[in-house]
């Protein structure tokens, strides 16, 4: 009943119970997107342990300036922003070349992918797990734009917002991290692909 | 201009995805009309938008959103420790609890008590009784019994304060 409640509570008005000193109001937030955050960490540092440090960093960070969130954004996209910049310094502290996710990135061979294809009848079970080993083979960049648009349904525009691009960068990223997905799907799980067919 | 389009995956996943601008989408439509494999390989490609957002979600580890309180609690605990003063509430508290303590001891050495007369019936406690000579033996060494009773006074404030600190951090929660 208590975690009913707590779902009807929206952003905003957990934000400004937050604001208002309740630290229990800080505590649902965290509890409302802590898998959100750490997924997203995850697909950027590719490690569980950083990944842990990068989302409890975040949420210390989003806490420190939620006074400054003016509500221009959803309060996701805000977050989000935080755990992409977070994320990157962790990187950067790792190897001080890093200056964008883009570094991280070790593109895979692109297949021609003008024909259609019928890879998509799948076990949805099956698919659902295939298709999650796929993403994590995917690099930084790629790995987190994949979540953002088609998991965590974030327009192109709030994209362009988190991660810091133009839209037509935004709109290009998305589309090689597509491509590439087909191709890890193609390169590493092509039997499991090939009985589903 | 039909003629000349030629549609192609990433296209129709850009399509699907609602990333082409009019004149591009009404293009598109009118190819998937004339042409329905294309039409179901579209079909194809939202069964695989849905199953994206059927992906799980990590778990961090066990005991994530406490850890991360626990961290909050301890920062804003040190940024109220650099700006001493601003909890004024939690300064008056242990000032009043130490007036309670020291008022039935300025009494019992027949000094001023301050005029406030405590309701000390009322309280659910006993007080403890103190042995006069002792105290006599003690105030005829003032300076000695002024520092141990400024002491302990200081002593239970600063304790007294901590312990409210962490009880204002976590009660809250």
């Amino acid at each position: 009943m208590a975690s009913y409640m707590a779902a009807m509570i929206t952003d905003d008005a957990l934000i400004q119970m937050a604001l208002s000193g309740r630290q229990s109001a800080f505590s649902m937030l965290v509890k409302r997107y802590e898998t959100y955050v750490f997924t997203l960490a995850l697909r950027f540092v590719k490690n569980r342990e950083d990944a842990d440090e990068v989302a409890q960093d975040s949420f210390l960070r989003a806490f420190r300036y939620l006074p400054d969130f003016r509500g221009e954004a959803k309060f996701s996209t805000w977050l989000y922003r935080i755990v992409f910049t977070t994320a990157l310094n962790h990187l950067r502290k790792k190897n001080p070349d890093i200056r964008s996710l883009d570094d991280e990135t070790k593109p895979l061979n692109l297949k021609n992918t003008s024909v259609p294809d019928a890879s998509f009848t799948l076990e949805q079970n099956d698919r659902v797990r295939t298709l999650h080993q796929a993403i994590t083979f995917l690099s930084a960049d790629d790995g987190g734009i994949i979540t953002l648009f088609y998991l965590y349904e974030q327009s192109l525009e709030e994209i362009c917002e988190i991660m810091g691009l133009t839209m037509t960068n935004a709109k290009t990223k998305l589309c090689r991290a597509r491509q590439r997905l087909k191709s890890v799907l193609d390169d590493k799980f092509a039997t499991e692909i090939k009985e589903w067919r | 201009m039909e003629n000349n389009f030629l549609l192609n995956d990433e296209l129709l996943w850009d399509y699907a995805d609602g990333l082409l601008d009019t004149t591009q989408q009404q293009q598109v439509n009118a190819y998937l009309e004339q042409h329905p494999g294309w039409k179901a390989r579209l079909d194809a490609i939202l069964s695989e938008k849905n199953l994206f957002s059927t992906l799980p979600l990590e778990q961090p580890k066990q005991g994530f959103a406490d850890r991360v309180m626990t961290a909050w609690a301890i920062e804003q605990g040190m940024q109220g420790a650099a700006k001493p003063g601003q909890d004024w509430v939690l300064r008056l508290i242990p000032a009043l609890f130490a007036l309670l303590i020291l008022s039935p001891l300025v009494s019992l050495l027949g000094g001023s008590a301050p005029s406030v007369s405590l309701p000390v019936e009322a309280l659910p406690f006993k007080l403890p009784t103190f042995h006069l000579e002792m105290l006599e033996a003690m105030a005829s060494s003032s300076v000695l019994f002024y520092t141990v009773l400024f002491g302990m006074v200081i002593l239970t404030l600063r304790v007294f304060e901590q312990f409210l600190q962490v009880q204002f951090q976590y009660g809250k929660r």
